[in-house]
């Protein structure tokens, strides 16, 4: 599989990324008539870049989150397909030994801080044991090392919470001690895993500001996971999709929000809600996101695509589609054809619509279009 | 019990979707099921069909035949009377299978409507229901048992009382916070709106989703109820000799456990059997019901 | 091993101080609850313990006689307040036949079956920990299958007959462990209450490894086990600190449940080994009709489990810094 990630090398300052999926097919064994969790996915990261990737829930992108980070489930399996970082195949090395190296390679962000905190410890030791996994420390160094960090993560009065259990912090302060441990193991790359799904907006915009800052400190480079189009569009410069196993496309952040290069990514994009307009009816993608049971074709979206299917759609595989340098897509259609597609669809919606949607927007289009999406 | 309770449901989930796609297990559970009806129902007709089965009464005595070895004519050997160990622990199990079902039988249903009407009336009913059931509670179920038959007198009429009188509390325990959290589950508050009367919710829609817990409950309760009345046997409060039943069978033999092993052993083993063969029954049904969705 | 611990805000005390707080008013009816069964169980049974203390062949007058000296032909709520004012003073009555008072006897014979549950339930954690947490790891492996088959196969073990069979194999056959009574000092008393403990052990072993296997099961399946993973500390610490150490608050929670079932299986097993212990105590008054005996041990049974259920509370308090008490 040519990569058409390295063809934007040249716009990068060193040419070679850091972390490096190939080919990547994530099956159960236990279970032949499931399809595959990740199936063909490549992808990849550059140094002190924020990648985005969006995905609803059953897409793998979890799963691909976990294989990167070397704790897939036991009932999962590498089929084929490596995963590299700085040089390293990480995907063939026992979790332990990849994570004891300091400074570590990768590590992780959880979307339960709750849940990924162990309850019964306090927060200072947790840090403290991320930062000294095996030798212990002279008490006040380690306790300055610990404070430093928290609060380089945004913790507030953090020489006094030491002694706090996780119960007693709130859900943005437990976000900030889980981004302080991942960060106290020194990781070139940081896996974000819907960190911010279980917070409210305000908080939310607090912790991608945090991770941002973190990245363009130290050069950390980051893979930022959600379901959300606009949680990743404010931090990201990159975004994957991915659909039932599979990335659907890939791009600058700004090229697929303003033209979605896959069906599904504008369904996706057009879905989000905005302050600016007032629909009567919210845009839906029909039909339901597949679970693993069920059997999809080489264009897994091809059941629930308005766009209407060409014979081409059930080819085998779909190519990928170049739509520019940085951007390419897996729908058989063309750019061109997507958009006049895309504008029958829209007066189609417009006319069962009646009366029109009103827009308030003071800004051109009245058509709805999903380009205005980013409000948040 | 976890400790970890709803914040471990981050991980479980996304391993759910997974097993949820697949019906059939390993050893299936209906092959335990099968198994350990047809232990039960060996069981049962062993023991109630006994004069058929069995070479010698209960009660024959055969004083040229003391303590013997198991043999082919006395398969479990001969206790200090000269008794078919066999026999006797075929006719026994008439005795065992009877308290286990009128124990359970009596405490299901009385535990089952106390609880039931308790939780669905709420206040001072409830408030005292709650009460006995702690009060209950805080004995041990066997010293309360056995005091109570004590007093009484030992025998097995004594034996039935002292458990009516307390053994209802677990299943009105079961029962009341089960149809605690089915009373305000949405379903109920739909069928209420809809203007069913209240017996006919209670009848068609609660009882069947308590049921399945309570009769996974007596399947287990049955075997404890067996071994209640085997213990206060052993102890000599139970059911008085000559009538035979495993646990005072144990205890005859108990003196004579290092040479003549089988008259304690055998009894004790039939205990353990028919346990099994609840345990295989109950624990497939509750594979069953949890892996379709019912409760 | 142990890591750097860092001071904390949290205060033990208080946290101790408020569940103490609010059990001990939860507790108070049932207390009187408790009193009132025992006090009603002696004196409304029929049959009643006069005619059985008396006997068959007594006439109307000699039981007359009887109810009068034993005070039980006063009215019962005149009974009930002096029995009320006796436990108040520490009295719990005496016992017929050898006119020591019951509260001697309870302090004598409590401490043997305190220490056959305590021994019994060190065993059954250590057996069972181990194999729950082996069950946990390998899921629908083949020691999976094994433990689970295992415990539902002992399901139907009476105590009695286990015990003797121990008493058997163990004690008489082999000689590794004396078959009864009770041993002087604290390496001959450990000796006697072994094979005791471990019927009892044994019989709740399976329970035990059923709830472990799944609260373990649990927890090995949650982010924070998966967050220490990814710290680089060494498995063993994993699993002790991060597995183990939250697996304690369903343990606790589990012998808190079934220390009823084991107060009441421990009679069993005293009389099977012939130990002195409160249980042993319960039976031989019964067999003698010493209906004060009965009724005071009853009692005092009734206050250990409430006893317990307390102390587990402030346990899991101080297990578990979530519990706000």
């Amino acid at each position: 599989m040519s990569v058409i990630d390295s063809e934007d090398q040249d716009q990068r300052s060193s040419p070679s990324p850091l972390l490096s999926l190939r080919d990547i097919q994530i099956t159960v064994p236990g279970e032949p008539h499931l399809r595959s969790v990740v199936d063909d996915v490549g992808l990849d990261v550059f140094p002190g870049e924020i990648v985005g990737l969006v995905g609803e829930s059953g897409s793998g992108k979890s799963t691909l989150c976990r294989l990167i980070v070397g704790l897939l489930h036991d009932e999962m399996r590498l089929t084929s397909g490596e995963v590299v970082l700085d040089g390293l195949p990480i995907s063939v090395m026992s979790s332990y030994s990849l994570h004891r190296r300091r400074p570590a390679g990768v590590s992780m962000v959880f979307q339960d801080a709750l849940s990924a905190l162990n309850p019964v410890i306090r927060i200072g030791d947790q840090v403290m044991e991320a930062l000294y996994p095996r030798r212990r420390p002279g008490r006040s160094a380690g306790r300055a090392a610990v404070v430093d960090l928290l609060e380089r993560c945004g913790l507030a009065d953090a020489r006094n919470r030491l002694g706090a259990y996780p119960a007693e912090l709130s859900g943005g302060e437990r976000q900030r001690v889980v981004v302080a441990m991942a960060m106290a193991t020194a990781p070139k790359l940081l896996v974000a895993d819907e960190p911010t799904s279980a917070l409210d907006v305000s908080t939310q915009a607090q912790i991608l500001s945090l991770l941002l800052n973190l990245a363009s400190e130290s050069g950390l480079s980051v893979l930022l996971v959600s379901h959300d189009y606009s949680v990743v569009q404010q931090i990201c410069t990159r975004v994957a999709v991915m659909y039932a196993g599979k990335i659907v496309e890939v791009g600058t952040t700004e090229d697929v929000l303003r033209f979605p290069g896959h069906p599904y990514t504008a369904r996706l994009i057009e879905s989000l809600p905005s302050i600016k307009h007032r629909y009567h009816r919210l845009p839906v993608i029909p039909g339901r996101p597949p679970n693993l049971a069920d059997q999809l074709p080489s264009c897994p979206f091809y059941s629930r695509c308005s766009y209407g299917a060409v014979p081409a759609c059930t080819d085998e595989p779909i190519p990928r589609r170049t739509i520019s340098a940085s951007h390419w897509s897996s729908c058989v259609l063309s750019a061109d054809e997507l958009r006049s597609k895309e504008q029958i669809v829209m007066r189609q919606a417009a006319a069962e619509d009646a009366p029109r949607p009103l827009t308030m927007t003071a800004e051109g289009a009245a058509d709805g279009s999903a380009g205005d999406a980013g409000d948040l | 019990m976890t400790a970890t309770g709803a914040s471990g449901n981050v991980a479980r989930t996304r391993l759910l979707t997974l097993s949820r796609a697949r019906p059939v297990r390993r050893v299936g559970p209906n092959v335990v099921l099968v198994i350990g009806l047809a232990l039960l129902a060996l069981m049962l007709i062993a023991c109630f069909g006994a004069p058929l089965f069995a070479h010698y009464g209960p009660t024959q005595l055969d004083q040229v035949a003391v303590l013997q070895p198991p043999s082919s004519r006395h398969w479990f050997g001969t206790d200090q009377y000269g008794r078919d160990v066999f026999s006797r622990t075929l006719y026994a199990g008439r005795v065992d299978f009877l308290i286990g079902t009128v124990l359970v039988g009596v405490a299901l249903v009385v535990g089952t409507s106390i609880g039931v009407i308790s939780a669905w009336r709420g206040g001072l009913i409830d408030g005292l229901v709650q009460r006995l059931v702690d009060i209950g509670f805080a004995f041990p179920f066997l010293v309360l048992v056995i005091s109570i038959v004590g007093l009484r007198g030992p025998g097995l009429s004594s034996l039935f009382l002292a458990v009516s009188f307390v053994a209802w509390i677990f299943y009105a325990r079961l029962v009341r916070s089960e149809v605690i959290v089915l009373k305000s589950a949405n379903y109920m508050l739909a069928a209420r709106t809809s203007g069913f009367s209240a017996a006919r919710v209670l009848i068609r829609h609660l009882l069947p989703n308590v049921v399945n817990q309570v009769l996974l409950y007596a399947t287990s309760d049955f075997v404890y109820a067996v071994l209640l009345g085997a213990s206060v046997s052993y102890l000599g409060l139970g059911v008085q000799p000559p009538t035979p039943e495993w646990g005072a069978m144990v205890q005859e033999g108990q003196n004579f456990v290092i040479t003549q092993w089988w008259i304690a052993f055998f009894p004790g083993l039939a205990i353990v059997i028919m346990g099994l063969a609840f345990a295989m029954i109950g624990d497939s049904l509750a594979d069953k019901w949890r892996s379709s969705g019912g409760r | 091993m142990a890591a750097v611990t860092v001071s904390g805000s949290t205060s033990l005390g208080r946290r101790l101080g408020r569940v103490l707080r609010r059990r001990l008013l939860q507790v108070i009816p049932t207390l009187a609850g408790v009193s009132l069964v025992t006090f009603v169980l002696v004196r409304l049974l029929p049959g009643g313990p006069v005619q059985t203390l008396v006997g068959v062949r007594a006439t109307p007058a000699s039981i007359a006689a009887v109810s009068r000296q034993l005070g039980l032909s006063r009215p019962l709520i005149d009974q009930y307040i002096s029995y009320l004012s006796q436990l108040g003073h520490g009295n719990l009555g005496y016992s017929f036949l050898t006119g020591t008072s019951v509260t001697s006897i309870v302090a004598t014979h409590l401490v043997v079956t305190l220490e056959l549950i305590a021994l019994a339930v060190i065993l059954a954690l250590l057996a069972g920990i181990p194999l729950a947490t082996l069950a946990a790891y390998r899921r629908s492996g083949w020691e999976d299958q094994v433990v689970r088959a295992t415990t539902v196969a002992t399901l139907g073990v009476p105590s009695f007959w286990l015990g003797i069979l121990l008493i058997t194999y163990l004690g008489l056959r082999l000689n590794w462990f004396p078959s009864g009574g009770n041993g002087s000092g604290f390496f001959g008393g450990l000796d006697h209450l072994f094979l005791p403990a471990l019927t009892l052990a044994l019989t709740f072993l399976a329970v035990v490894v059923r709830s472990l296997r799944a609260s373990v099961s649990d927890i090995l399946r949650t982010d924070h086990v998966d967050a220490a993973r990814l710290k680089g500390i060494s498995r063993l610490r994993v699993l002790s600190r991060h597995i183990l150490r939250v697996a304690s608050l369903p343990v606790v929670a589990l012998v808190g449940l079934n220390m009823s079932y084991l107060l009441g299986t421990s009679v069993i097993v005293e009389n099977v080994f012939a130990l002195p212990g409160m249980g042993q105590q319960l039976v031989s008054a019964i067999l003698q009709r010493d209906f004060l005996v009965v009724q005071g041990i009853t009692l005092v049974f009734g206050l250990i489990v409430i006893l317990i259920s307390i102390a587990v509370d402030l346990v899991q308090a101080a297990l578990d810094p979530r519990s706000a008490g």
